[in-house]
């Protein structure tokens, strides 16, 4: 392994692989009580994971530098796209789920290379557009969509003959895939890429003068991102059993943000903490959905203004750390 | 081509609407050579900067660098082809160590890395093993070993600068344009960067070519100055030549002796 | 004739996307911020013309007339309150926005329910000119918007802070080079734009149900227009207003509404690529 690499575990400028290890632990842990609950508990966790899984992308997007507000749409892409192709040519769930991926990169690497150009708010407002155009899209072609009545009965995942159509066994197919996305956002933010990455967030025009492309980066990184969030748009069609457009239209790409925002950018735990807390809080909240909303914009300014790392950024700023790494 | 072009602009022009920020600029700089390029505010040397490492397109002319076309190309791709650049401000990565940020500067060149293969570099590759090796090297071309761990933000603004040096010389260039490296500096730091300069020129084989305001230094290290006013090259030629050149004298470096006729 | 109709109608309905763009425009240029709250403040209007007119039974114009001042006001305390640490901030100032638009939008449910309210018309009755009708209800809206707006053009072209918050917003200049100090500055321009979306939401209340969900429109709408006319430009906001109000009314009469949609989105991602700086705007992208 890299000389540099073991030095920045031991400077820790990075994340060294014992947190790593501790963080998916803590995590297994924490997903061994909802199995042991009902139903309704283990539906929240599945939930709160495939969120984990689509926020762990738009945080290797915001990685580079860049913040996507059409996220939603990449949800959407998987979930259609997988689902569309079994239909349609008769193939298995796995399969389908494969091509969406390609799909949804293919999208992305087209729709990447032309608004990557853009930087700021200007690229927030494209993707913004192309989330909403993405949702009148699905409504409007009923004839491959079904239109704004989506489409139903969507079986169950599948992989090589084993049906995930039981609650539990639908959560541990969910919980690989979220160690998956966890541990790949790792490899990436510990490799060099990761380093690249966030050169280009911090200061494009110097990453460039030394040979970081902060285009081909950006566009890597957006096409790595919205693969995750097509991921977790294929398994979550074939949880639900339903997808249609309102599933995904612009308070959901908000929504996605949101979590990132308050879970904590630039931390590989970021995500899930944000998913964890966003998610699980409409229960804690019942019934009082405007105050739970109230709460989420709160807390939304008070931690842009206070804590801009996220809530993910508070160990490190109790170990006196104030920048994020 | 003749050999001692190592750098040749020809006809550069950058037209802003109606305004040309640079018309019609052309020089060449030959290897090993340090060149200045100086003027008046305004008169377009950063622009020329920008145009000639391809951060801003040129409306017209061409930039040829050791024989290749650059003109337009991305300026990363600039740098892979041996031409690196410094910044005048937000020159280094603030908020981390001096180390990585010279590891930032490295990154292009780690020859297992996706990073490289993206910028489509195949020379000066570094393997993993060297990284650490390649990072005490440019903190000794440089003589910062000491400020190894220190947060760049926090440098003395002399210490930024030679970082942002350092940060250049990572891609292993073969050139260095150079953005106004004295700004800001007082007489003792002024003296280190002179001497850092010129060391780069005699023991490491760099070509320079620096903006610059600050004459002394100018005049100490260049062998050959070129003098921009409003955007266009009014004179050519070495230290000597030019300090007595009229139309320089007049447009930038102070009122002719002689009262008006 | 229908595109007479149209015409008409798409005018009608530009006014009040001129409006919306105007006031984001003048927040995005004055503190480079992406105001997500933009269309709540529409909403708020509403509703406040809906609680001076219904509820304290306020002539319709008094209304609009304070809730003009106050949204100016609100905006003002707002923005010095909890907008200021991220001024020049873009990105998470906008994202701040996000949050103000959530307290907000939600704060209207908590207050007044989710059911849509409806305002007693203001006036009755329809105006022929031709073979045009104009239901009366819309004359008045457009008689009152003409009139804030030119009270507007006044202000920003013969006022000293007017002249001022014009300059910032056209060449991206620093508040304090007009000799304004910024403490002003910045709650005063925040104030206005949301004011503008304010006194939109009020104007329109009559005309269209007042709900707490009927914010996020008019944000979309601002949003295109400002992308078409350019971030930044007030001129462009009012041409590409208008132009926007006209082309969806034309749209109407050959397109289903989400084809028309459709195109319109599709035309702003592509004006965003080709010309992010709109028709008429300025500045670096």
């Amino acid at each position: 392994m890299s000389e540099m690499v073991k030095k920045m575990d031991r400077r820790a400028w990075g994340l060294k692989p014992s947190g790593l290890y501790a963080g998916l632990l803590l995590l297994l842990c924490l997903a061994a009580w909802p199995a042991l609950m009902g139903p309704y508990v283990l539906h929240v966790a599945i939930l709160v994971c495939l969120n984990i899984l689509i926020v762990n992308g738009l945080s290797i997007i915001e990685r580079a530098g860049q913040l996507s507000f059409g996220h939603s749409a990449f949800v959407a892409f998987g979930a259609y796209g997988s689902v569309l192709m079994s239909m349609h040519f008769g193939l298995s769930p796995m399969a389908g789920g494969v091509l969406a991926l390609i799909l949804a990169a293919i999208i992305a690497l087209v729709l990447g290379g032309v608004i990557l150009r853009l930087k700021g708010v200007y690229f927030v407002l494209v993707t913004f557009a192309f989330a909403e155009l993405t949702r009148l899209a699905l409504m409007d072609w009923a004839d491959l969509t079904g239109g704004a009545n989506g489409i139903a009965a969507i079986p169950a995942f599948e992989l090589f003959g084993y049906a995930f159509d039981t609650r539990p066994r639908f959560y541990g197919l969910v919980l690989v895939a979220v160690a998956f996305s966890i541990i790949l956002t790792y490899r990436i933010f510990r490799n060099p890429l990761g380093e690249a990455f966030r050169a280009v967030a911090e200061n494009g025009a110097l990453a460039e003068s030394t040979g970081l492309s902060v285009y081909r980066l950006q566009l890597l990184a957006f096409i790595i991102g919205c693969m995750l969030a097509a991921l977790g748009g294929v398994l979550m069609a074939r949880y639900i059993g339903f997808v249609s457009p309102e599933s995904f239209n612009l308070n959901v790409s908000v929504g996605l943000v949101t979590m990132l925002v308050i879970g904590g950018r630039g931390s590989l735990w970021g995500p899930a903490v944000g998913a964890i807390v966003l998610t699980t809080l409409p229960e804690v909240f019942r019934g009082a959905l405007q105050t739970q909303h109230i709460f989420y914009g709160i807390a939304l300014i008070l931690i842009l203004r206070f804590l801009p790392g996220g809530l993910a950024g508070v160990p490190g700023l109790l170990r006196g750390r104030q920048k994020v790494s | 081509m003749m050999a001692a072009e190592f750098l040749s602009v020809s006809n550069l022009t950058k037209q802003y609407g109606g305004l040309a920020a640079v018309k019609n600029l052309g020089f060449s700089v030959g290897k090993g050579e340090i060149v200045g390029l100086i003027g008046p505010n305004g008169a377009g040397k950063t622009t020329a900067f920008n145009l000639i490492g391809g951060a801003v397109r040129c409306t017209a002319g061409k930039v040829v660098f050791q024989g290749t076309d650059i003109t337009n190309r991305a300026p990363s791709r600039v740098t892979v082809a041996g031409l690196a650049r410094t910044f005048q401000s937000t020159s280094t990565y603030g908020d981390i160590s001096v180390e990585r940020n010279l590891y930032r500067g490295l990154l292009s060149r780690i020859q297992s890395s996706v990073v490289r293969r993206l910028v489509g570099r195949r020379e000066g590759m570094v393997p993993n093993e060297q990284i650490q090796v390649e990072i005490d090297r440019l903190l000794d071309m440089v003589d910062m070993r000491r400020w190894r761990d220190v947060e760049a933000g926090s440098l003395a603004y002399g210490l930024q600068k030679r970082l942002g040096i350092a940060i250049a010389l990572a891609s292993r260039p073969s050139m260095l344009l150079l953005d106004e490296p004295a700004a800001g500096l007082n007489h003792e730091e002024c003296r280190e960067l002179t001497a850092l300069l010129r060391s780069l020129q005699t023991d490491h084989g760099l070509t320079l070519l620096l903006v610059e305001h600050h004459m002394a230094i100018v005049m100490e290290l260049c062998d050959r100055i070129i003098v921009l006013v409003q955007g266009e090259k009014i004179a050519e030629g070495t230290p000597a030549e030019v300090r007595e050149n009229p139309a320089v004298i007049e447009a930038y470096l102070g009122a002719p002796e002689y009262a008006h006729a | 004739m229908l595109i007479a109709q149209a015409t008409v109608n798409g005018l009608v309905v530009g006014l009040l996307y001129l409006f919306m763009a105007v006031g984001f425009t003048l927040v995005f240029g004055v503190m480079r911020m992406v105001n997500f709250a933009h269309g709540e403040f529409y909403m708020l209007g509403a509703f406040s013309a809906y609680v001076l007119t219904t509820g304290l039974h306020l002539p319709f114009l008094v209304s609009v007339v304070l809730t003009l001042v106050a949204a100016i006001v609100v905006g003002g305390l707002l923005e010095y309150l909890i907008l200021k640490p991220l001024r020049k901030d873009e990105l998470n100032g906008m994202i701040v926005t996000i949050g103000l638009a959530m307290v907000l939008q939600n704060g209207a449910l908590l207050v007044f329910g989710p059911d849509p309210l409806s305002m007693p018309a203001v006036i009755t009755g329809t105006t022929r000119i031709g073979s045009i009708v104009i239901p009366n209800s819309r004359v008045y809206v457009v008689v009152f918007a003409v009139i804030i707006l030119a009270l507007l053009y006044v202000f920003l072209r013969y006022s000293r802070s007017g002249r001022a918050l014009r300059a910032v917003v056209e060449s991206f200049q620093i508040a304090s080079i007009q000799g304004i100090p910024a403490r002003v500055f910045y709650p005063l321009g925040f104030g206005l734009g949301v004011g503008l979306a304010a006194v939109a939401g009020a104007l329109m209340a009559p005309l269209f149900v007042v709900s707490a969900f009927n914010g996020t429109t008019p944000l979309l709408k601002a949003f295109i227009v400002v992308i078409l006319g350019g971030l930044g430009s007030i001129p462009g906001a009012v041409v590409a207003g208008l132009a926007l109000g006209l082309i969806e009314s034309y749209a109407g009469l050959f397109f289903k509404s989400s084809t028309a949609d459709m195109i319109i989105f599709l035309v702003v991602i592509v004006m965003l690529v080709l010309m992010p700086r709109g028709l008429l705007g300025k500045g670096d992208v």
